[in-house]
């Protein structure tokens, strides 16, 4: 699953408090080695070896008693430059890997809650998403691509508008003024915008932002690594529960009518020649054909799609048997030679 | 092709993109197809479109 958060640059926490009072607390444990070698160099280079045993994991000072003021004074600012530094350090990582898991965690609750509509937890269900590389997320939009019943169908979630958009089957591209009947790509960018609406990742960010924030004095609490701050925090769980039956209907309608558009072109495509492209001025015809055939699966109900696809296969089932006799005219005049060289053409049945 | 599916379709008032192909009229011609050799005489008679 490629849904990496890189790409949102934004920093949800820049400063916290906790982390800056807790954090000198887990300074011995997290960097006992590294503190104790840096004192250690600081004091040969100063000629105060001897102070070694004054110094606790966490680099604090500690049994000055009798230690005299002039070497105190320097041993404090030792203290000082190694808390300091790790401190730095420590908040350093403590506030990126927060961050990442308010941003992972926010587009992981987007995807669950999306995904529930999609039935991705139930693979055996009829629209199937491989997870390793069906689901893509590039800081702004993420796309799920997966495929139903052998056809490939791919939804877009742009995450900043919550809208969410299908492949577009019958599609005028204005950028290059031209008509286009194939499924959505990158190069005829035809997409279909739902009617629904998903939460957004601003409010999501927000919201994931305010379960972690407040979960970060117990997760600093019991880690014994830096590593393991993160793995506790990232134990806190967060959704989104979005329950829109709405969207389940406007998902599943997008799926169906995919599935039935692109079965519908396999049948047209022995009959009408495919073309990536159509030339707005020179095949109006053609073009009306299909956003006839779009229009038609807009308006349908799920249901009526399956009744419409079930149709087209009872009907090409008739129309393939061996020698099939009809008595309609219509009917003969589709599947004649005359007929179908005219379609092939672009001419269609005009006179028949 | 073009033609017939353009007799499978009706028309909705008060819209402005309306052709929508007619489902119940697709099952009227497929289940005359399948039980009676094509004979959709009775169906034509039904739509001034499929003629």
């Amino acid at each position: 699953m490629d849904t990496e958060t890189d790409t949102l640059d934004d920093k949800e926490i820049t400063d916290n408090t906790d982390i800056k009072e807790k954090i000198e607390d887990n300074l011995g444990t997290w960097y006992k080695e590294e503190i104790q070698s840096g004192i250690s160099t600081l004091l040969k280079k100063n000629k105060l070896d001897a102070y070694t045993a004054n110094f606790d994991e966490s680099g604090k000072l500690i049994d000055t008693n009798n230690i005299p003021d002039k070497d105190k004074q320097k041993l404090q600012k030792i203290s000082d430059k190694i808390i300091d530094t790790y401190t730095a350090k420590a908040q350093e990582k403590i506030l990126k890997d927060t961050n990442e898991v308010i941003k992972s965690k926010a587009v992981g609750a987007l995807l669950q809650n999306i995904g529930q509509y999609f039935k991705i937890d139930n693979v055996a269900e009829e629209f199937t998403i491989d997870l390793k590389s069906g689901i893509n997320f590039d800081g702004k939009e993420l796309q799920l691509s997966g495929s139903m019943e052998g056809r490939d169908i791919s939804f877009y979630y742009n995450m900043n508008t919550g809208e969410v958009s299908a492949d577009d089957f019958v599609h005028y591209n204005k950028e290059d003024e031209t008509f286009y009947i194939d499924r959505g790509n990158k190069d005829s960018k035809g997409r279909e915008k739902l009617s629904l609406k998903m939460p957004t990742l601003t409010n999501t960010l927000k919201a994931s932002e305010s379960v972690y924030s407040k979960a970060i004095p117990d997760a600093l609490e019991g880690a014994d690594t830096p590593d393991e701050y993160k793995k506790q925090l990232n134990d806190v769980s967060f959704s989104v529960n979005q329950e829109s039956a709405v969207a389940e209907i406007a998902i599943q309608h997008a799926m169906e009518k995919n599935v039935a558009i692109q079965e519908t072109q396999e049948f047209l495509e022995d009959y009408i020649p495919t073309k990536n492209k159509y030339s707005k001025d020179k095949e109006m015809r053609e073009y009306s054909l299909y956003t006839m055939i779009d229009t038609s699966f807009d308006r349908y109900t799920t249901n009526e799609i399956q009744q419409r696809r079930n149709l087209l296969e009872r009907f090409t089932n008739k129309m393939s048997e061996e020698n099939p006799t009809f008595k309609d005219e219509m009917i003969q005049g589709i599947f004649d030679e005359d007929t179908v060289e005219k379609d092939t053409n672009g001419k269609y049945d005009t006179n028949t | 092709m073009y033609k017939f599916l353009r007799a499978l379709t009706y028309e909705q008032p008060g819209t402005t993109k309306n052709d929508v192909i007619d489902i119940s009229f697709f099952e009227q011609i497929v289940t005359e197809l399948e039980s009676n050799d094509g004979d959709t005489k009775k169906i034509k008679d039904k739509s001034s479109k499929y003629k």
